[in-house]
């Protein structure tokens, strides 16, 4: 029996939860913290002050709705990067401490990887080889796994995350923070092909993304209409401002599957949350034969589930951390 | 200076004009809206420094580091709203340190920023021309 606990304070969310050896959630607390829409984005210092006050009520919580006492747990895995780094190290610092406390292994995790591993939580038989495309706020990645240990970065975004292009084209547009669901509520009632906004480095074999050049023409676009206009069509134009987001996504997604012949797609990340992302990619790989996995939209966003999953191999495989571990904020998932 | 770039390749030589006045230590503060080519210019001088692959916006994570010939410091105050804030992520230590650095959104900083820097002001003109203006210290006792 394996119970691991997953700390996640990467961003936003503190986030604890139990995760057993058959990759089944006894619990996954998140505590979103709605302190941040008054400012129209994620404040880090306000985050890592709201993750200190967060941290021992959640971890309590995730504890009391497994069941679990704390002694019965064989480890503590926590992200320790890439992400803010005043917000890693209040998650870093507890699963130290309370590690060390329970004398049990502590685990570090990638949180992109994490964010992979929320697969295995929505499908306990998935399998390697498989195409990842990771895409939240802070990055878009589109990573072959040959198995869990050996895998290829084979495209990122040269300029700005799709998660990124999202917020920034919803507060163009004057939206609510976060313009990510907002632009999607919106598209539902909107023409997809109401501007046709450009698809960056649509070149074959190149699975690099851009997503800043989008931006450029959703800025021009408004600035030749008048502001009726705009607020007439407005579900339109978030329509198609989401269909250039995600086609390129599926676009070269698919494109690698094919290349390296992979049958199986896993799609992650906050941005794998939007509707229209998980409609489309998983009718268009059907088409070719290739299975798409999508958790459900709570496993896509921040969770402590996924730090946990990821924990549960890196514990079978004995890749255990000292004290010594510190958070750090580089970017990507080279660095594990 | 002010300069009116119409591709970029005419951004191109102006990132690599203000590279050759560029030294460890140099703070460049980048300002204009959404759009105007604020983190492009950045990899495009990045690039001067022999800073090879990848360089993104860091609106979200708030500050990338890269290391070319010197370090480079790429800072984006976007999401934040209180000099306090940024203090707390140790700017001082960047600021006076021996690298290069960049701040987008630099508004809030302004008024602890060393006077040497030089301020880089973009303007949209249409959907591939912009207005670049850079000012040095010195441009400013001129005026």
């Amino acid at each position: 029996m394996i119970n691991i606990l997953g700390i996640e304070t990467s961003c936003d969310d503190t986030s604890a939860a139990i995760v057993n050896h058959n990759f089944q959630i006894l619990s996954n607390i998140i505590s979103s913290q709605e302190i941040h829409n008054k400012y129209g984005g994620i404040v880090p210092e306000i985050a890592s002050r709201q993750h200190i006050i967060n941290i021992v009520p959640v971890v309590d919580n995730a504890l009391k709705q497994a069941k679990i006492e704390p002694r019965k747990l064989s480890a503590v895995a926590v992200s320790t990067n890439p992400g803010l780094i005043g917000s890693l190290i209040v998650g870093v610092s507890f699963a130290k401490s309370f590690a060390y406390t329970l004398n049990i292994p502590l685990l570090a995790i990638n949180h992109i990887l994490g964010h992979v591993y929320a697969n295995f939580l929505h499908n306990r038989k998935l399998e390697t080889p498989f195409i990842a495309l990771v895409a939240s706020g802070g990055h878009t990645e589109l990573v072959k796994f040959d198995d869990m240990h050996n895998f290829t970065i084979l495209g990122r975004t040269r300029d700005d995350a799709a998660g990124e292009a999202f917020d920034k084209i919803g507060k163009l547009l004057n939206l609510p923070y976060p313009g990510g669901p907002e632009i999607d509520k919106l598209s539902k009632k909107g023409n997809r092909d109401f501007v046709k906004f450009p698809r960056a480095l649509n070149i074959k074999e190149d699975y690099d993304f851009s997503y800043s050049g989008l931006k450029t023409s959703v800025i021009t676009y408004l600035s030749k209409q008048t502001s009726d206009f705009i607020a007439q069509h407005l579900a339109d134009i978030c329509a198609s401002a989401q269909a250039a987001i995600v086609d390129i996504m599926i676009t070269k997604t698919i494109a690698v599957a094919r290349k390296y012949k992979i049958k199986q797609i896993c799609v992650a990340g906050g941005v794998a949350a939007n509707s229209e992302l998980r409609n489309l990619i998983t009718k268009q790989a059907n088409k070719f034969g290739i299975n798409v996995s999508i958790p459900e939209p709570i496993l896509c966003t921040d969770n402590g589930a996924m730090i946990a999953a990821a924990g549960i191999d890196k514990f079978k495989h004995r890749e255990f951390s000292d004290l010594k571990l510190n958070a750090f904020s580089t970017k990507g998932i080279r660095i594990l | 200076m002010k300069y009116i770039s119409h591709s970029l390749a005419d951004t191109e030589k102006i990132a690599e004009e203000l590279s050759a006045k560029l030294q460890p230590g140099s703070i460049i503060t980048l300002s204009g809206k959404l759009g105007t080519g604020k983190t492009c210019f950045v990899q495009m001088i990045a690039k001067q420094f022999g800073v090879n692959g990848y360089i993104n916006s860091p609106s979200y994570t708030i500050l990338n580091q890269y290391q070319g010939r010197y370090t480079i410091y790429h800072l984006d105050f976007y999401r934040l709203d209180s000099l306090e804030q940024i203090l707390e992520i140790g700017i001082d230590e960047i600021i006076y340190g021996q690298g290069i650095t960049f701040i987008e959104w630099p508004e809030l900083i302004e008024p602890i920023l060393p006077k040497n820097c030089v301020k880089v002001y973009f303007r949209y003109l249409d959907e591939t021309s912009r207005e670049i203006i850079i000012k040095t210290a010195k441009d400013k006792n001129l005026s």
